[in-house]
């Protein structure tokens, strides 16, 4: 096992620098002078030249690599234009809320997604079975931003139920917390709850054909049991594959729906960044949210080679 | 055979949708302790039949006619009573024993679950049952084999804990469907000797179905010969090998790879079973039968008695041609 | 299937088959109904100038904020615009960078596909560059391209090709990686065919079932993203307002005016759903193996 866990850090080791490549090439993609789209039209000779110097543009390409690599080795992803502290520390800060929110959206979606996904499969091609597609298709389908507008119409304006924006955080108070957090956390959750949806609902009308689900009758199982034990354990794995990719499309969308909300996570700090045109800021955040997902999507690996007795025991 | 029979099945007809009958008017019955073969081609409607007596059959599945167990129709009973029922009076082994069992389970686990699903007991105590069973079925190392995975078993070893599970609850009836054949010919006959074995210690009543007539004449006391949907010939299993009076069973007899492996088909069966949405008029057996004459295709032969131990559904049988005559 | 078939049989070939993929779809229901939507909202887009003469930017003080009504479909916007313009006019934006990036990714997808897939040089390298692409998250990258590009419709068009053509050419790779084992693949080239007229004669017509599908999930993914990019002010410029434009426009006025907002949502709702079960029911009828490759 702990061969594996090398093994799989050694792999990931390629895909880290080339991404960390992409995310520095990002400035390269100003059209001309990176440093005026920076100042602005406003900026006088001298500002130009100190953020030429700031972000290492008068240096030669390969200087400019090694510099790079070099302060990323260290934890270092440069310093924000706009907030005039380092961008690591200003991602630090900010992380804790939109984790929080993210897998408070994460238990949503598996609990929408799987629960929709069973009963669908289980009432194969009746109305409930069609009732769930539908919802499943219109989940992949709406933009989660207008979603969330959709939302606060409803819900804050109309409802008043729930705030239509802001944030307190879960350790001063979680009443306050659970309030703020759940409609980013639904409007976010919807999305990928029709994809999870689809996902339990194909797999689980495969598992129910299966020979042991027969063996799991014939020894006389009570049909809840032979649902919500033998069944489920085998439709859980193609889920927990699904998680990487779940969190990935969430942190995505944080962006718009942490703007929307006035949630000060990660996102909105990313928002910002664009209309502020902070380059390492954006740069930064790119390759925080990716480096962290490729991390994770190693521990999901992991987790999945434990939960499955077929790989668990090969890598024994 | 003058005690009441502990499985009856009368007309079973089972059917999928308006085109395609699996099984049609099938009758007979299994009494205690007995062991009686159901043999035929693949889709002749054995596996069916099984999947009948267990009410596993898929909810589109039509079924009328009747299945006594005990005196009790099996058809008429609530879902809830046929669970109780299922893996406590009845047992059944598949023929996939690679599938059948669950992979994310341990062998243990999935024992004692059927042991306690019956039978409330601690977990202890089931886990102890199990041990006990494993050991019945020939599972060496019983202990240790209950901490394994399917996947880290043999086929034999697997087949082998589908019958510990299908025991679990001491069974009266066990229907076993094709156990032997995706397993190589030693294991085979080891599995075999194992079901004798199970039925003289506990007095098991077994259906064993299968298309090999060499394991039926290894321990079958009566068969039932299915032939696309029907039963074609019933007869005790020295009648059978002796005076078939099928001309499909002969058929049968004469393509029966021998138990040790090597297969002697001297002669097999011309042609192949008809789609069951095109079904020939007359007698199913006739466009394959060597022995047709123009009346086999005016009707399809009732299964009539020819002896007290033996029916075949034949014009040509001694026993029919014999009542025609009356 | 190991005869080489000669030319005018290939072509009666493709036409029976045409004729019988034509019937198995318009037997599937979730083609038929994809094919309703998305076909509905392409034929309002380009009638556009028929139903509506109204300049999506012409003001009038006198009539902001109207709700929906006769007069006006959609309402008017806090200048008094006609949102019924707005969307439709709206639309040939939102569909034409959708369809463009459906157009480079057709083109880089089955280029790079066939690179890595029947030549193989260069795979791994491309493969390993695919992987770090699709690692970063999928709107994320699109975003960060778009902000370093600056906002303008080629802008959207080029982050969003940049995020999902390694998804296209993963596809074509993968179906090509199949083909060029089949056995009449093999006897053309023991027969000694060039590679081009494999690749394209006798490879190519085996990946167009994938890369169809694929394609169509990649029109239903730019129509969405495209319309986080303009809602954060990453695409066209406001002139010409895209859907997501006119989202993030009457976000401001939600209490008071939320149709400025349910509309524009509705017609990406109804555009993404129609192209996704578009994708749903080609998928099912030409390559019902295939799995979604997000």
């Amino acid at each position: 096992m702990f061969g594996y866990i090398i093994s799989r850090l050694l792999q990931a080791i390629p895909i880290l620098i080339l991404v960390s490549l992409i995310a520095f090439g990002i400035i390269y993609l100003i059209p001309g002078d990176a440093a005026v789209v920076i100042g602005g039209p406003s900026a006088t000779p001298e500002e130009l030249a100190q953020i030429r110097q700031n972000l290492g543009l008068d240096q030669p390409l390969h200087i400019q690599i090694l510099t790079f690599y070099a302060h990323l080795f260290q934890g270092d992803l440069g310093r924000s234009l706009t907030l005039g502290i380092p961008v690591v520390d200003a991602l630090l800060a900010r992380s804790p809320i939109t984790i929080g929110i993210a897998i408070y959206s994460l238990v949503l979606t598996i609990l929408i997604g799987l629960s929709t996904g069973m009963l669908a499969a289980l009432n194969h091609n009746r109305w409930i079975d069609q009732a769930a597609t539908l919802f499943a298709l219109l989940g992949v389908s709406l933009p989660n931003f207008w979603l969330a507008l959709v939302m606060i119409v409803l819900f804050s304006v109309h409802l008043g139920w729930l705030p239509t924006g802001g944030y307190v955080p879960f350790t001063k108070d979680p009443i306050g917390w659970l309030r703020t957090a759940t409609l980013p956390a639904v409007a976010l959750a919807l999305m990928q709850a029709g994809l999870l949806t689809r996902i339990t609902r194909s797999t689980m009308l495969e598992v129910l054909n299966q020979d042991y689900i027969r063996t799991a009758r014939a020894k006389g199982l009570p049909e809840w049991i032979v649902v919500g034990r033998h069944a489920l354990a085998n439709v859980m794995m193609p889920i927990v594959t699904m998680i990487g990719l779940v969190l990935s499309v969430l942190l995505s969308g944080s962006i718009v729906i942490e703007t929307i909300f006035g949630v000060p996570g990660i996102g909105s700090l990313l928002g910002s960044a664009i209309s502020n045109r902070d380059y390492p800021m954006i740069q930064g955040g790119l390759l925080f949210v990716t480096t962290a997902l490729l991390l994770l999507n190693i521990v999901i690996d992991l987790l999945y080679t434990s939960l499955d007795p077929r790989i668990r025991v090969r890598g024994r | 055979m003058t005690a009441a029979p502990l499985l009856s099945v009368r007309d079973l007809t089972v059917s999928f949708n308006t085109r395609f009958t699996a099984v049609r008017e099938a009758s007979f019955d299994v009494h205690p302790g007995e062991l009686v073969g159901v043999v035929g081609e693949s889709g002749s409607g054995k596996s069916v039949s099984a999947l009948a007596v267990m009410g596993l059959l898929p909810p589109t599945a039509k079924v009328t006619g009747s299945i006594h167990f005990e005196g009790r129709d099996l058809l008429t009973l609530s879902r809830r009573e046929l669970r109780k029922l299922r893996g406590r009076d009845i047992g059944i082994i598949f023929q996939e024993p690679m599938t059948s069992l669950n992979p994310v389970f341990t062998i243990g686990d999935q024992i004692t679950e059927a042991v306690r699903v019956h039978d409330p007991m601690s977990r202890k105590a089931a886990w102890d049952r199990a041990t006990e069973l494993l050991e019945k079925v020939g599972v060496p190392a019983p202990r240790r084999r209950l901490q394994d995975y399917p996947h880290q078993l043999s086929g034999g070893l697997r087949q082998r804990v589908m019958i510990a599970i299908a025991l679990s609850s001491s069974p009266k009836l066990l229907i076993a469907d094709e156990p032997t054949t995706a397993l190589d010919v030693t294991i085979q006959a080891q599995l075999l000797d194992l079901l004798n074995q199970l039925r003289q210690d506990f007095g098991t009543a077994i259906l064993l179905i299968t298309h090999n007539m060499g394991v039926m004449a290894e321990v079958a006391d009566r068969v039932v010969v299915m032939y696309a949907s029907r039963i074609v010939e019933e007869a005790t299993i020295f009648d059978l090998f002796d005076r078939p009076q099928h001309p499909y069973t002969s058929g049968l007899l004469g393509s029966t790879p021998e138990l040790d492996g090597e297969a002697h088909r001297l002669r097999t069966i011309a042609g192949a079973m008809p789609n069951p949405a095109e079904l020939p008029p007359g007698c199913l057996f006739a466009p394959r039968c060597p022995r047709a004459i123009p009346a086999c295709l005016d009707m399809q032969p009732p299964l009539l008695p020819i002896s007290p131990a033996q029916s075949a559904a034949c014009i040509l049988a001694p026993g029919l041609v014999a009542e025609g005559a009356r | 299937m190991t005869d080489l078939v000669n030319e005018p049989s290939r072509l009666s070939l493709a036409l029976d088959s045409a004729r019988h993929w034509v019937k198995r779809l318009s037997a599937n229901r979730s083609f038929l109904l994809g094919a309703i939507l998305f076909g509905g909202i392409c034929l309002f887009t380009l009638a556009a100038p028929l139903i509506t003469s109204v300049d999506p930017n012409a003001l009038s003080v006198r009539n902001r904020f109207k709700p929906p009504s006769e007069l006006y479909l959609f309402g008017t916007d806090n200048l008094g615009r006609d949102m019924l313009s707005r969307v439709l006019n709206g639309a040939r934006l939102s569909l034409g960078i959708g369809f463009a990036v459906v157009i480079l990714n057709a083109v880089f997808g089955v280029f790079l596909g066939a690179i890595a897939g029947y030549y193989r040089r260069l795979d791994d390298l491309l493969m390993r560059i695919a992987d770090a692409l699709m690692a970063f998250p999928a709107v994320l990258l699109a975003i960060g391209i778009a902000a370093a590009l600056g906002p303008s419709a080629a802008t959207a068009i080029i982050a969003l090709a940049v995020v999902y053509i390694p998804r296209t050419a993963r596809v074509v790779r993968a179906s090509i990686l199949v083909a060029r084992e089949l056995d009449y693949v093999q006897a053309a080239r023991a027969a000694g065919a060039r590679d081009g007229r494999i690749l394209w004669h006798h490879i190519m017509p085996n990946c167009m079932a994938p890369l169809i599908v694929q394609l169509s999930f990649v029109f239903a993914y730019a129509v969405l993203s495209e319309a986080v990019l303009s809602f954060l002010g990453l695409s066209a410029p406001p002139t010409v307002p895209s859907w997501g434009v006119l989202i993030a426009e009457g976000r401001t006025y939600l209490r008071e005016a939320a149709w400025l907002t349910v509309i524009p949502g509705l017609a990406i709702a109804i555009t993404v759903l129609g192209l996704n079960l578009l994708g749903d029911g080609l998928r099912d009828v030409l390559d019902p193996r295939m799995k979604v490759e997000q």
